[in-house]
């Protein structure tokens, strides 16, 4: 158990599960460098997000988050359910599709435009 | 020392109660959202974030920054938009946060607010439409998008600036004459964690509605939308099905629309692309809609982003924002149709000769867009021209030989007026 005690214990199981479940495709993905399964996508799509700044433009590890945060609040209630569907919880789209009762190729489209803004409010935050 | 920002690191330190919330079977607005909207749009509703300052596109020209609005002046438009301003200048106050309505405009396909937000010294916040609870001319309408914009030179979540709020509405036909407005704006002070911000554990429990009942008129411009019937054939046949035919045009001094057939919404090619429409028109405007959207199964529209026509990645000066919005008034448009593979799909394909089988690498997509590569931008098809014939206007002179650089990426070769599609709109006409 963590130091504290988490809020939301259903939340913490499924954060051990997670970090366990991407540190272990990592580990695949980075020695077969293939497979189709669907978390080679959710990689690679989280992978888009990722960018290198300097130590001097450093912004502490939970204004980070709060970043994320401040950006999912924005989001409509479906948009945020399917990022946060996609990518804590790793859902595959065609479940996400299936949840939302709209198509694979609809909630690819509005993960691509979240992703982008996103990346594109974490760069401002961080660089600017 | 350079450090690496790891998002699937970062996104799993996420607010419990957000993870906790998207545990739960999903059941809040699926009706209205999706069922709802199924006939009529086929994508899902959209909400946008508008950093302006972060993004730039080289080809935007200087602009003429006489603004007599705020709504103005926050989005970059030229010109002045105070003829379709409603100046409502009513403020409200309620737990520690002070909020003036300052000014309205409305159309069938947009409510534009400009507010000035003030959540307490030192305390950030933020703020939204309240899709559910507002009202225009008594109804419901569920926004298609929603964009938010604090201008060219403030922080959209800082404790007192001004902000824009836009919705997009697609099902919205409003009467003529005078129309009642039920606005509910909602804002949240977000917590101060001494070097971090946080949403508080339960924001829409604690988010704080403000009330806005006014009248406005959105005749005038709806009087200065221009409608065109279209049939102009662009892009390429071929074994990849990229050719779409325009059907329909509608500009004012806020937006320009063209809807598009000849793609349904799950066929690849929308899917794997972003689609754009980029160029000028005859006065020198620049002009730039993004495909992408499906009203229906078969018709997509390009709009002009309230962003403007600005890539990712470059720092944009403050007097280079400006709306890639045609003049309503000019006499054609020369636009290029443009495709450019979406990131989630760029990564290079590998082969596994272990599992022969093709799998996928991961690069850095962005890199992949660089300026000097158009941002990813490939033409599809010619160039076109679509006239425009105003009604109740003599006729101009034959207009200047295209300028049809700024459609092209660097390096490519610009092909000859006489190879260039030209097609006149059909039933020019004034809205009224």
């Amino acid at each position: 158990m963590p130091p504290h005690k988490p809020n939301v214990l259903s939340a913490f199981v499924g954060k051990i599960t997670r970090g366990f479940a991407i540190d272990s495709f990592r580990k695949k993905y980075a020695a077969k460098r293939g497979g189709l399964l669907h978390r080679e996508d959710v990689c690679s799509e989280m992978d888009e997000l990722k960018f290198s700044y300097t130590v001097d433009e450093q912004m502490a590890e939970k204004e980070l988050v709060g970043v994320i945060e401040r950006f999912l609040l924005k989001l409509r209630e479906a948009d945020r359910d399917i990022f946060i569907r996609r990518y804590w919880y790793l859902d595959p789209i065609k479940e996400i599709a299936k949840r939302h009762g709209v198509t694979e190729g609809c909630v690819k489209t509005n993960l691509c435009r979240n992703r982008k803004k996103l990346y594109r409010m974490l760069k401002q935050e961080v660089l600017i | 020392m350079k450090k690496e920002f790891d998002f699937s690191k970062e996104f799993g330190e996420i607010d419990e109660k957000l993870v906790e919330n998207a545990g739960k079977e999903w059941t809040r607005k699926k009706h209205y959202v999706f069922q709802r909207y199924s006939r009529k749009i086929a994508g899902i509703a959209i909400l946008v974030i508008f950093f302006i300052a972060a993004a730039s596109n080289s080809n935007v020209q200087a602009a003429v920054k006489e603004f007599t609005t705020k709504i103005g002046e926050a989005l970059g438009f030229t010109k002045d938009l105070s003829p379709y301003t409603k100046m409502i200048n009513q403020t409200l106050t309620k737990n520690g946060i002070s909020l003036t309505l300052k000014e309205v405009i409305l159309d069938d396909r947009i409510l534009a607010v400009a507010v000035h937000a003030d959540f307490g010294e030192g305390k950030e916040g933020t703020l939204w439409v309240n899709d559910e609870k507002t009202l225009i001319d008594g109804q419901w309408h569920m926004a298609y998008e929603s964009m938010q914009s604090a201008g060219i030179d403030t922080d959209i979540f800082k404790p007192e600036r001004d902000t824009v709020l836009i919705q997009i509405y697609e099902d919205q036909l409003l009467p003529d004459g005078d129309v009642n407005v039920h606005l509910v704006l909602e804002g949240v002070k977000l917590i101060d964690l001494g070097d971090a911000v946080a949403l508080p554990e339960e924001y829409d429990k604690e988010s704080v509605e403000f009330v806005y009942d006014f009248v406005i008129t959105p005749e005038e411009l709806k009087a200065k939308t221009v409608k065109k019937e279209l049939d102009v054939t662009v892009g390429v046949s071929g074994t990849e099905k990229k050719k779409l035919t325009l059907k329909e045009l509608a500009m004012n001094d806020l937006y320009c629309r063209i809807v598009a057939e000849g793609v349904t919404w799950d066929d690849d090619w929308p899917n794997q692309y972003d689609l754009k429409l980029k160029g000028t028109d005859n006065l020198g405007n620049p002009v730039s809609l993004e495909g992408g959207r499906f009203l229906s199964e078969n018709e997509m529209l390009f709009t002009t982003d309230f962003l403007g026509d600005y890539e990712t990645g470059v720092a944009i000066e403050d007097d280079k924002v400006q709306m890639s919005v045609p003049d309503k008034d000019c006499d054609y448009l020369d636009l290029q149709l443009y495709e450019r593979k979406i990131i989630w799909d760029g990564a290079e394909e590998i082969l596994d000769e272990e599992e022969g089988i093709y799998g996928q690498e991961s690069g850095d997509a962005w890199e992949m867009y660089a300026e000097e590569e158009n941002y990813g931008w490939e033409p599809v098809g010619k160039p076109f021209r679509v006239m425009i014939t105003h009604t109740g206007r003599a006729a101009k002179e034959t207009p200047a030989p295209f300028d049809l650089y700024s459609s092209y990426a660097p390096g490519e070769e610009i092909p000859k007026e006489d190879d260039l599609i030209t097609e006149d709109a059909q039933d020019g006409s004034h809205t009224g």
